[in-house]
């Protein structure tokens, strides 16, 4: 077994390389670099080696959080280049397991929140209710992530008769939660005082640096691709957009919240319209052209570019993730804002949990001592007891700092 | 506006530089520029006039040019428009957006680090996704540097059974 | 005494580092903390900094811009300490094994202990596999 020594330029006080570099002057931030491509794999190459059907499972192993948003765009864009129409039941089905997914991608995001704040009783609560919508995707696919069901053409596992009541007495134990955690981060005045005014994405800026999903409709942009492109079981339900104003943090977090009451309503409706049926349609061949594929992942829209000239393999696919155009709004989100906040404001916008581990701070006057993200998480959460104290009267405080 | 108005308009102002086609999907459309000199005021008027928000671009490599593809999407009415340019070989290279879209700062530097075209009046055109490990003037996704990569040879001799 | 009962006594702590993946092992590693599994009622702990860490738990098929950086971590490691990978890409890279910026699985390059198989693995399964190399130390 062959061992090799590291050679080559590595920064010696650092255990991880830099992601995002803050330059501060006093406390404030100025700038901000930011590196990426840790993650870089190769799959668009893998992509053109592989049939119509296998591509799928590559894709879903682009991103394990939203591990049903790349497949979904992928068989899109087959089925736009192949101009055919899914059964009604695979569309209602589809739906089902993609907003179960949205639930738990955003109870995911709300748990890392409230722990990089210094809320740990949010973090270990959400992610106790998180385990409700675990355990629906477990009984209707098979496994808790990486679901394996969907297929140009339809999906590839029927729902059993015994699963419809099951998750609709699962969706009314999950819903009285969802409301408590929305009624608990509207009224708590720490919170307001802790998110309000940080980080603020103008509307124009929203619409120069082409941001998209609850990172624009925060700063006031109405887009969402479920509505605008309609596609599958979308057009037949009756469910809202939510936008807000302000585009500072709180306004990304109420848009995550009120965005899951939503997405129970999906499910709901999804299951009373649901008809006995075939579940695919069979694709004999894929004609020679090009097509695009969107979807509304949890964090925004997916896109999926495919190629094909006659084969049974694509000659071209490429893949945009809705962080690549976020995190790039980080230029000018972080500037002015106070160096506590720095880590709360990259983490709003819900890049990939391995991405926002890797911050770093460095300070104008005295550039070698740089601040590493375990400091700038222990900053960010004195900042929170800071605030606790002016309101003595906090019960919310009180029994969090018991638990 | 609605969709028919987005498609008069441009067909109006741009049908001297471009000719429009429409995709297998009725509501996705393909804007061929015929001279790729013209790619910025093309992209000014879509993006600043007519409102547009642009998705991504992508890079394909052709024989004898690379095609640099700008996907552009109007939400309000469900409209999505592919503008193509192509870049020739040897020395590919073409104008950059970024001071008209700011969101295209990234993109540009990715295929300029895969495809080794390059643009001109960026910023900072310097590999995105680059480590300290993998050489400088490696790219990926060039035809005869894909070509050797050894999933590729094998589709190309038939010797995977699909 | 029992192995079992062996292993509850010494607590170790763990620490985390992703190279190049998908980011679904490590939330199933979280997943392993919160109340339905609660990994901390046996002293098992997720540390900082991996001076003080017994085990290293490594993620991901690796990719040439995270190699470096594992093995500065495992010469860092106090000795001794236990390798454990995760997952189908730590076991033999899985479906990214012919990728052009994946330079091999991590048992190409550091000494692996135990492999934990699955994609992701269970909460469960990662509770029994690092127990299940305790009885190396």
């Amino acid at each position: 077994m062959a061992k090799i020594i590291p050679t080559g330029p590595y920064h010696p006080i650092l255990e991880e390389p830099e992601f995002f570099k803050f330059h501060v002057e006093g406390e404030t931030i100025t700038r901000i670099d930011m590196t990426i491509g840790y993650s870089h794999r190769g799959i668009e190459l893998l992509s053109e080696s592989k049939t119509w059907d296998q591509v799928t499972f590559l894709v879903e192993r682009i991103c394990g959080i939203c591990s049903f948003s790349h497949p979904y765009a992928y068989c899109l864009a087959v089925e736009n280049l192949c101009c055919i129409e899914v059964p009604d039941r695979a569309k209602y089905i589809r739906a089902i397991i993609a907003e179960l997914e949205r639930l738990h991608s955003h109870l995911l995001w709300m748990g890392l929140a409230g722990h990089f704040i210094g809320y740990n009783t949010v973090f270990m609560w959400v992610w106790k209710y998180r385990e409700i919508v675990l355990d629906s995707l477990e009984m209707t696919t098979g496994n808790r992530n990486h679901y394996a069901n969907i297929k140009p053409g339809g999906v590839r596992r029927d729902f059993e008769d015994y699963m419809i009541p099951q998750l609709e007495k699962w969706m009314d134990e999950l819903e009285p939660k969802l409301e408590m955690l929305v009624n608990v981060v509207m009224d708590d005045p720490v919170l307001h005082a802790r998110l309000k005014g940080v980080g603020v994405l103008t509307y124009q800026q929203a619409i120069d640096y082409c941001a998209t999903g609850p990172t624009a409709r925060g700063s006031g942009v109405d887009i969402d691709n479920r509505r605008d492109f309609p596609f599958d079981a979308y057009p037949l339900l009756d469910w809202d957009v939510i936008t807000m104003n302000e585009g500072d943090v709180f306004a990304k977090t109420a848009v995550r919240l009120l965005e899951n009451i939503e997405s129970l309503k999906i499910i709901r409706q999804s299951l009373k319209k649901m008809k006995p049926g075939p579940i695919e349609v069979e694709i004999k061949e894929v004609p020679p052209g090009e097509a695009i594929g969107v979807y509304e992942a949890p964090r925004g829209e997916t896109i999926h570019y495919i190629r094909s000239d006659g084969s049974n393999m694509p000659i071209r696919h490429k893949v945009r993730a809705p962080s690549y155009m976020n995190i790039l709004t980080n230029e000018v989100s972080c500037v002015g804002a106070a160096l506590a906040d720095g880590g709360l404001i990259t983490a709003a916008h819900d890049p990939c949990y391995s991405c926002t581990e890797r911050m770093a701070a460095v300070r104008r006057e005295d550039p070698d001592n740089v601040i590493n993200s375990k400091e700038l998480a222990r900053l960010s959460r004195e900042k929170t007891k800071e605030i606790a104290g002016e309101y003595p009267g906090n019960d919310v405080i009180k029994d969090q700092e018991g638990k | 506006m609605t969709k028919k108005e987005i498609l008069k308009n441009i067909e109006n102002n741009l049908g001297d530089k471009t000719s429009l086609g429409q995709g297998c999907k009725e509501n996705q459309y393909f804007l061929l520029v015929r001279d790729k000199r013209d790619i910025k005021e093309v992209m000014r008027y879509l993006f600043k006039d007519l409102g547009a928000r642009m998705n991504i671009m992508t890079g394909v490599d052709g024989r004898d040019s690379v095609e640099v593809l700008y996907h552009m999407s109007w939400d309000k009415v469900g409209l999505m428009v592919t503008v193509k340019a192509f870049a020739e070989k040897p020395f590919p290279s073409i104008d950059s957006v970024t001071d008209v879209i700011i969101g295209a700062k990234w993109i540009e530097r990715e295929i300029y680090e895969l495809f080794d075209v390059k643009f001109k009046g960026h910023p900072e055109l310097i590999p995105l996704l680059r480590s300290d490990t993998r050489p400088a003037d490696y790219f990926p996704f060039k035809r005869e540097v894909k070509e050797k990569h050894p999933t590729i040879r094998e589709k190309e001799k038939g010797t995977k059974e699909k | 005494m029992s192995i079992f009962m062996k292993a509850l006594k010494k607590s170790p702590w763990v620490f985390h580092v992703n190279a190049a993946a998908c980011n679904n092992c490590d939330i199933e590693i979280l997943d392993c903390l919160t109340p339905r599994f609660d990994v901390e009622r046996f002293g098992i702990k997720l540390v900082g900094s991996i001076k003080h860490a017994d085990a290293l738990l490594v993620s991901g098929g690796v990719s040439s811009n995270t190699l470096p950086r594992v093995l500065e971590l495992y010469e860092q490691a106090p000795k001794p300490v236990l390798v454990i990978a995760i997952g189908a890409c730590g076991a033999s890279g899985g479906i990214f094994r012919d990728a052009y910026n994946m330079v091999g699985p991590i048992d190409h390059y550091l000494p692996v202990d135990v492999y934990i198989p699955g994609c992701p693995p269970r909460p469960e399964a990662i509770i029994a596999g690092v127990v299940k190399a305790l009885g190396k130390l």
